[in-house]
């Protein structure tokens, strides 16, 4: 059989995932992945919008201020567009070197740079969301607390096309936090499935 | 088969093994402990300033990344803790599935203890710099001691993080080999 005594990895998980289709599904993950964060990325980059306000009436003609809200007016959306941006590259990188490159070497230095790089992606995709999704909501709610005023109020489609961006963000995150787990999972299985013909345990009982 | 099956890898537990695992273990300490005194910093970081008459107080509780931030490192300190005594009474019989599970449980909770501070992180730099362009004026002016005790919570939060990011990446290097 593929696991000897010491393993204990359900039977069942041998048959249903072989090699080739863990292959497929790892790509096609990270290509979802990488769509989500190139589509987080481009709409919180083109968000703007432009809006006037009457601010006073000087006997008849009416007093108008212009405000403008872009995205990098916050640093943590500047920090998010950057998160999703090295997310997406990562993931193309990834996608090239498993299409085009040589096979993974699972022996060699290849595997831990590659879990390490999916953790770490992982680890930023999660700081850039968080941080935008909590100035989003301060920025839909407000704290009267600190006398902060919101302003989703004031500016709608901005909010709305923000929220757009978050929603993709949080789905990379999700697609990333399963990628990671994946290559992990393959590699024991392919690394279990080669040494069938040795025992895995640690210590021999006496 | 018999004989081969004697005598093939039956490991006694050799040196750096004994390092890995005692690593394992300084680094689970470690990150229970940042983890459980950034909690309780932030849990009990308040201020009330006096200003003409008025009182006005501040607390991790008024804002929600605050507490998103508290509950996050409140969380990690729990399961920290129980994998730390796993891992001390099973430190006999660790295979590779087992290690495969302290990387999953490692993995949840650098994300949540990373999500936590990014929040915190992005409140923060309102709270200190405020932000010309929305109106919101900074508020570490007036609460100092309040603003000192949630950079320190965040502080000890970020070692945290990197203790729980390398015994990530060892829970999987160690799920592979055996």
């Amino acid at each position: 059989m593929a696991l000897q005594s010491g393993e204990k990895l359900p039977m069942f998980i041998g048959h249903i995932w072989s090699k080739q289709k863990s292959r497929w599904t790892l790509l096609g993950l990270r290509l979802l992945a990488f769509l989500a964060a190139a589509a987080a990325t481009l709409v919180m980059v083109l968000n703007k919008q432009t809006k006037t306000f009457v601010v006073a009436t000087i006997g008849t003609t009416p007093v108008n201020l212009t405000l403008t809200a872009k995205f990098h007016h916050t640093p943590a959306f500047v920090f998010f567009a950057i998160a999703n941006g090295l997310v997406s590259i990562h993931n193309l990188v990834m996608i090239m070197m498993d299409l085009l490159g040589s096979k993974l070497n699972y022996k060699g230095f290849q595997f831990p740079m590659i879990a390490s790089l999916d953790m770490l992606n992982l680890a930023l995709v999660s700081g850039g969301a968080n941080a935008a999704a909590f100035m989003a909501e301060l920025g839909k709610n407000g704290n009267s607390h600190a006398r902060w005023d919101k302003i989703c109020d004031k500016f709608g489609p901005y909010c709305d096309r923000g929220a757009g961006a978050l929603i993709a963000s949080f789905l990379a995150l999700a697609l990333m936090l399963l990628i990671s787990f994946l290559s992990i999972l393959n590699h024991k299985l392919v690394n279990s499935s080669s040494h069938n013909s040795h025992n895995n345990i640690i210590a021999l009982p006496n | 088969m018999e004989i081969k099956e004697a005598n093939v890898r039956a490991k006694a537990p050799n040196k750096t093994d004994k390092f890995v695992l005692a690593t394992q273990i300084c680094l689970r300490i470690a990150a229970t402990a940042t983890a459980m005194a950034a909690a309780w910093v932030i849990f009990t970081a308040n201020q009330t300033v006096e200003v003409l008459g008025m009182s006005f107080d501040a607390r991790y509780s008024y804002s929600p990344a605050f507490k998103f931030f508290a509950y996050a490192n409140a969380i990690a300190f729990d399961f920290s803790l129980m994998s730390l005594f796993f891992m001390f009474f099973a430190r006999h019989a660790l295979t590779a599935t087992i290690y495969f599970f302290f990387f999953l449980h490692d993995l949840m909770m650098m994300s949540l203890v990373l999500s936590g501070l990014a929040a915190g992180t992005a409140i923060g730099m309102v709270a200190l710099d405020g932000n010309g362009h929305t109106g919101w004026i900074k508020i570490c002016d007036r609460f100092e001691k309040f603003c000192d005790k949630v950079t320190v919570s965040m502080a000890l939060s970020y070692v945290a993080v990197v203790c729980l990011l390398v015994l990530t990446v060892m829970s999987a290097g160690k799920s592979r080999q055996i």
